[in-house]
């Protein structure tokens, strides 16, 4: 076991640096962020601006060498200039919204507010989508059944963005029908809101009941899906029908024998769905106004801030990579018929 | 100081106009009506004492010191309005109002061979912690935004229009002498910003700035980091992230008059138009001023109790300009007709009058109508008046025919086709383009419409990768290095390439005189020579809209400040009994 | 699997083939809530390829109609700010991005069959850096890149930059599936023969695996469709999709902003709800050709 995690994670290295490869060319090579900068400054300051500034903006940005040689400064640190560069030294390179903006720092403190709303999300998705999966395949062919398979149809055919925009608008009727402000927004909590645990969480309720919600029924269908035919593949099974031809309780069948083997594929579904959520929550952050990491490489992107859009990247590389990982060991770990040497 | 004195008269106006109906229930709306004949003096009111507001801010900052490249940003002056030493600010009418935490009067010229200007500090100005404003924080500002690598090695001052003429700065106690070299001759010595951070924090985390360029660089490397604890505006910091927040609480030191009444002031970032409007519905901000507006966002504010708009020309303005580099274009003529040959009344009344329903067409380059220098010189000349017959003449007098199916032939015998840019987000200016092609569609000339994707303006101008192109410069009521940076053949931002001898003579005298008023007659020639041109075709002043919660007093839009409707946060409060 | 049965007769193949469509059909046909959909699906299609040529107004702006009226006769689906009767603007809207959804599935599909029964064909090597290639542009986020190359497009982004991104970002799914299947299919005795007889493998890929894993593959353009309307209007909803002047149902709900619950509330619903019925009715269909297909594989019949 130990030896097959070393080896998947060693694999990881080629694949993320390939990904960072592409990435980096085809953000770079379509921007021109020095030349945008320059030209808001004009706007802004109705000025030329100084040759000076421009050369002293290129070298911080590294913008004074080639796409190559930029990528493997960003890789290495080799002939920093500035030290701030440097992947393989720990850093992270400058990011061209200004220096108040610490790449590295952004992307960790970002990842815990994508993971706070990623996390309840996944959770409620995953409870939701067992217990309609079990509903729908213990009541095959039923009503119930049918109501369920089209409801989860439904919200796999709902695009987030659209469903979020009427949430959102929906809970600002709500506050005023009700003449509270139960709901918030915009933001994922009060601003500069400081306090422990417990009231940082309460803070954060009004801000995170929508978004949640939202996630929610876009995540569970698939997994609702997935419920539903391996209950059902189990209830078909043999040692089930044995059970029930000796006479155990229906209940009983179904509590002990069936549900528990039903939720090996979920379970080993669990870590894959949350990391793919990670990527997905990046709508429900712009609608909602959480700065999470969705929307910081959402705004890289348009900024043009290679180095910002690589940190993206390779967070939510390793979080995918791991996320496969877990879920292979779970699927190990869970399923007797599978070993790893 | 004239200006700030009429406002407190206004104030005063209003509390005994208060129990008859200034700000009663849902009718105050009226208050921000009045801006339209009363820029400077609407929603006045007395203030409660105390209180706690919420400011939402359209954009993001990631870098705290204004004198740099990097931090020269619309948001980030306005997240830090309450704190930073300004010189002073423009105030809706255009007129100039002195930082009064700082200075206790205008600046004063007392040489003008060199030109050499005097400050007088304000007794008691301080950074907060209660060390004195004094002459090395004005050397220090100086050095930062030279430009000089033996001033400051390495870095990157925004702008060195100002630190690069500086001679000298000599102070005694109050009193700080600015001179400047010789070839300095601006009328704009009054606006100059003199201060930013203060020299004594840069000696205290140990930069030498004073000896070493190095140095230098280092200690506004640590302004752009640190969020500034230093203030000499009415509040002080207290909590903010870049990009994110901004906290403020009273400065207790400021050396300003003015009552400050509010507990906590928080200005937060919240992107996009529709967010705000969403927020300020839901009761989660107290208020905004964005740099855009939809015709979608004020219905959606129409329908919201217990909030004010007023919508106003904003600080920028629209233009349409012509290649001159194009080679047909080249031909004054056919510049000319085409500038005529578009309906600017027609494109405003299907654009910006969704918006703005008093919006006016802009007569003049430099000066906003209604400025006391605004002179139109444009409509004489029929440019913009959609005159289709009148263009015909000019073409056919300079020899310009059509031929069967009426289209424009040159004196070449050639057919005339050209592209007409535009910023693709900016529905305005899409439609502006439609309606400049269907105009020269009936003057015979092919135009294309191409969208330009956002990020790309700055690369397309600089390119000049257009024919006709419609964007927007920013108006400020300051001029003179405008016409300079629009118009003079060298600059690297007359991005259709005009050259015109006598219009650089022109611009070159604007910076031949120190006084203002004869400043600006020399722009309205350069002006003049310019519609001559036929080169730019100015459209309207950006409307942008100001939302405040009814609960508001003092807040009001101020296209001439680039803090906008922050430029008297010092005054700002909750509505009075 | 009943359609990998040895065959040395092409036309053997051919008999037994229509046979076999024949049941899928049949089965199809079977399945209610499929049925409905593709009726549904085709209506769809009809409205946006064919309703402008019967319906009064282009989705232009015109001066004659007037802003934000409410849905009437005159104006079925009401009209915008600026003057543009949204029926119209519908049918263009459905019109591209049903475009840029067909030419993604068939894209990505040829991409991804193609790519799939390569790697699956010559395993050893080709296979290992096929797949890892796969494994690369499954972690970079699939948003970030189609934004990051949208961005690039230094005109204004058309329906067809849209396509052609979406299409070469979106085959991975098929490539693994088809993989799988060609695996398994590389070991059956009719590929053996073929090559006996001297096929060159890209005659065996082409002729003999590739319409073997046509079951894989129908499903998979059907899902992709589904997979392809709502990536193009997320990202137009974002800004980095299509822009003016082409328009997609994701722009328009974009420009409805906050009207869910105010009078203009068919400009945000209308739009919503055709992805939404595109979306749904290609998942019911896609899951009825499953199940005709591949009658093994669901436990379900309707």
């Amino acid at each position: 076991m130990v030896v097959f995690i070393i080896r998947r994670t060693l694999m990881m290295i080629p694949v993320l640096l390939g990904a960072t490869i592409l990435c980096f060319v085809l953000v770079d090579v379509s921007n021109d962020p020095v030349q945008d900068r320059v030209f808001e400054i004009q706007q802004s300051t109705g000025e030329p601006v100084p040759q000076s500034t421009v050369d002293a903006l290129e070298s911080a940005w590294y913008y004074d060498r080639s796409v190559p040689e930029r990528y493997w400064i960003w890789l290495t640190g080799i002939g920093d200039t500035n030290d701030d560069i440097g992947l393989l030294q720990g850093k992270w390179g400058p990011s061209i919204e200004g220096s108040a903006m610490d790449i590295g720092y952004e992307v960790s403190t970002r990842f815990w507010i994508t993971l706070r709303l990623v996390l309840f999300a996944t959770l409620a998705s995953i409870g939701i989508a067992i217990l309609s999966g079990v509903v729908s395949a213990v009541k095959q062919y039923s009503k119930t059944d049918y109501t369920l398979t089209f409801l989860g149809f439904l919200f796999l055919a709902m695009p987030i963005f659209w469903l979020g925009s009427l949430f959102k608008e929906g809970a600002v009727q709500l506050n005023k029908l009700l003449g509270t402000n139960l709901f918030q927004t915009y933001g994922s909590g009060t601003t500069g809101f400081q306090g422990n645990g417990w009231e940082v969480f309460v803070d954060a309720l009004p801000y995170l009941i929508v978004p949640t919600l939202v996630l929610m029924l876009g995540g569970y269908a698939a997994i609702s899906r997935y419920q539903r035919a391996s209950m059902l593949e189990v209830m078909n099974s043999d040692y089930v029908r044995l059970a029930r031809a000796k006479g155990v309780r229906n209940r009983t069948v179904m509590r002990r024998h069936a549900l528990r083997t039903a939720l090996i594929p979920v379970a080993t579904f669990a870590p894959l769905s949350l990391s793919a959520a990670m990527g997905g929550a990046i709508v429900t952050e712009r609608i909602f106004g959480w700065r999470g990491l969705g929307v910081y490489s959402l705004d890289a992107i348009n900024a043009g801030d290679t180095f910002a859009v690589m940190a993206y990247l390779l967070i939510s590389g390793v979080v995918v990579l791991v996320g496969v990982l877990i879920s292979d060991i779970l699927y190990g770990v869970l399923d007797p018929r599978i070993r790893y040497e | 100081m004239k200006r700030h004195h009429m406002a407190a008269v206004a104030a005063f106006a209003c509390t005994t106009l208060a129990l008859a109906g200034c700000g009663q229930g849902g009718t105050s709306s009226s208050s921000l009506d009045d801006c339209v004949e009363d820029p400077a003096g609407c929603n006045t009111g007395q203030r409660a004492d105390g209180g706690e507001i919420t400011w939402a801010i359209d954009g993001s900052w990631a870098s705290w010191n204004q004198n740099t490249a990097e931090g020269n940003n619309a948001y980030i002056s306005i997240a830090l309005v309450g704190m930073w030493p300004y010189i002073g600010q423009f105030d809706p009418e255009g007129d100039f109002v002195v930082n009064e935490g700082v200075f206790d009067a205008e600046p004063v010229l007392v040489s003008e061979d060199p030109v050499t200007v005097e400050y007088t500090l304000k007794a008691g100005a301080n950074w907060g912690d209660g060390t004195p404003v004094t002459v090395d924080d004005f050397v220090y500002n100086w050095y930062a935004v030279s430009g000089d690598e033996a001033k400051c090695e390495g870095c990157a001052p925004a702008t060195t229009t100002y630190g690069s003429q500086v001679a000298s700065i000599t102070g005694e106690g109050s009193t700080v002498t600015v001179a400047y070299v010789d070839g300095y001759h601006s009328a704009e010595w009054m606006y100059e910003e003199v201060l930013s951070q203060p020299a004594h924090i840069a000696d205290e985390q140990g930069f030498d700035w004073r000896n070493d360029p190095a140095a230098m660089k280092a200690a506004e490397d640590y302004f752009s980091e640190t969020v500034p604890a230093w203030t000499t505006g009415p509040y002080k910091v207290e909590d903010a992230v870049a990009g994110d927040y901004v906290v403020y609480t009273p400065n207790e030191d400021w050396a300003g008059d003015t009552e400050v009444t509010l507990d906590k002031i928080t200005f937060k970032v919240i992107d996009g138009l529709d967010n705000i409007v969403t927020a300020l519905r839901n009761g989660e901000i107290d208020g905004s001023a964005p740099m855009s507006v939809t015709s979608e966002a004020i219905t959606q504010l129409e329908g919201t109790d217990n909030v004010n708009y007023a919508v106003a020309g904003g600080p920028t303005w629209e233009h349409i300009d012509l290649n001159t580099r194009q080679e047909d274009l080249q031909d004054p003529a056919l510049r000319q007709a085409v500038l005529t040959a578009i309906d600017v009344e027609n494109i405003i009344s299907r654009t910006y009058a969704f918006v703005q329903s008093d919006i006016e067409r802009k007569g003049n380059h430099l000066f906003r109508n209604g400025s006391e220098y605004f002179t139109d010189y444009l409509s004489a000349t029929g440019q913009g008046s959609g005159d289709i017959e009148m263009a015909r003449g000019i073409l056919e007098e300079a020899g310009y025919t059509w031929d069967d199916s009426d289209n424009l032939l040159t004196p070449e015998g050639e057919t005339v086709e050209l592209d007409f840019r535009y910023s693709e987000s900016k529905e305005s200016r899409q439609i502006t383009a439609e309606l400049g092609q269907a105009n020269l569609t009936d003057l015979g000339i092919t135009v294309k419409t191409r969208a330009i994707p956002d990020v790309d303006l700055g690369t397309v101008l600089a390119e000049g990768d257009f024919d006709i192109i419609n964007y927007g410069w920013s108006s400020t009521p300051l001029f003179v290095g405008a016409a300079s940076q629009y118009w003079e053949s060298e600059s690297g931002s007359n991005f259709g390439g005009l050259d015109d001898e006598a219009l650089d003579g022109l611009i070159a005298d604007i910076n031949g005189t120190l006084d203002y008023d004869e400043a600006a007659r020399r722009a309205n020639e350069a002006v003049k020579q310019v519609i001559a041109d036929a080169y730019v075709l100015p459209i309207v002043d950006t409307p942008v809209a100001v939302m405040v919660s009814d609960r508001l007093v003092n807040v009001r839009d101020n296209w001439a400040s680039q803090q906008r409707a922050a430029y008297n946060l010092a005054e700002w409060g909750l509505i009075g009994e | 699997m009943s359609n990998t049965a040895p065959a040395l007769d092409a036309e053997a193949i051919t008999t037994k083939e229509r046979g076999q469509w024949e049941m899928v059909v049949r089965r199809f046909f079977r399945h209610r809530a499929a049925v409905i959909s593709l009726v549904v699906f085709v209506i769809i299609v009809l409205f946006a390829y064919l309703g402008p040529f019967v319906w009064k107004w282009d989705y232009k702006i015109h001066s004659e109609i007037p802003s934000w009226a409410a849905p009437s006769l005159d104006h079925p689906f009401g009209t915008d700010k600026a003057g543009r009767d949204m029926l119209g603007a519908m049918m263009q809207a459905t019109k591209q991005s049903l475009n840029v959804a067909l030419t993604v599935a068939i894209g990505s599909t040829v991409i991804g069959a193609l790519y799939g029964a390569v790697a699956g064909f010559y395993r050893g090597w080709v296979d290992a850096v096929l797949m890892r290639i796969l494994d690369v542009m499954f972690v970079i986020p699939f948003l970030v890149i189609t934004g990051a190359l949208a961005g690039a497009i230094d005109t204004s982004v058309r329906w067809y930059h849209m396509a052609f991104i979406l299409a070469i970002f979106g085959w991975t799914s098929i490539a693994r599936a088809v993989r799988a299947e060609v695996l398994s299919l590389r070991e059956k005795e009719f590929v053996e023969a073929a090559k006996s007889v001297g096929g060159s493998d890209w005659h065996i890929i082409v002729k003999h695996l590739i319409p073997n894993t046509m079951s894989v593959i129908i499903v998979s353009v059907t899902l992709q469709i589904a997979f392809a309307i709502l990536s193009e209007t997320t990202l137009s909803f974002l800004g980095l999709g299509i822009q003016s002047p082409d328009t997609s149902l994701g722009l328009l709900i974009e420009a409805a902003g906050a009207s869910a619950f105010n009078e203009h509330w068919y400009l945000f619903y209308i739009p919503g709800l055709m992805i939404i019925l595109i979306a749904l009715t290609i998942n019911f269909i896609g899951d009825g050709l499953r199940d005709a297909m591949d009658p093994r594989q669901t436990m379900v019949r309707r």
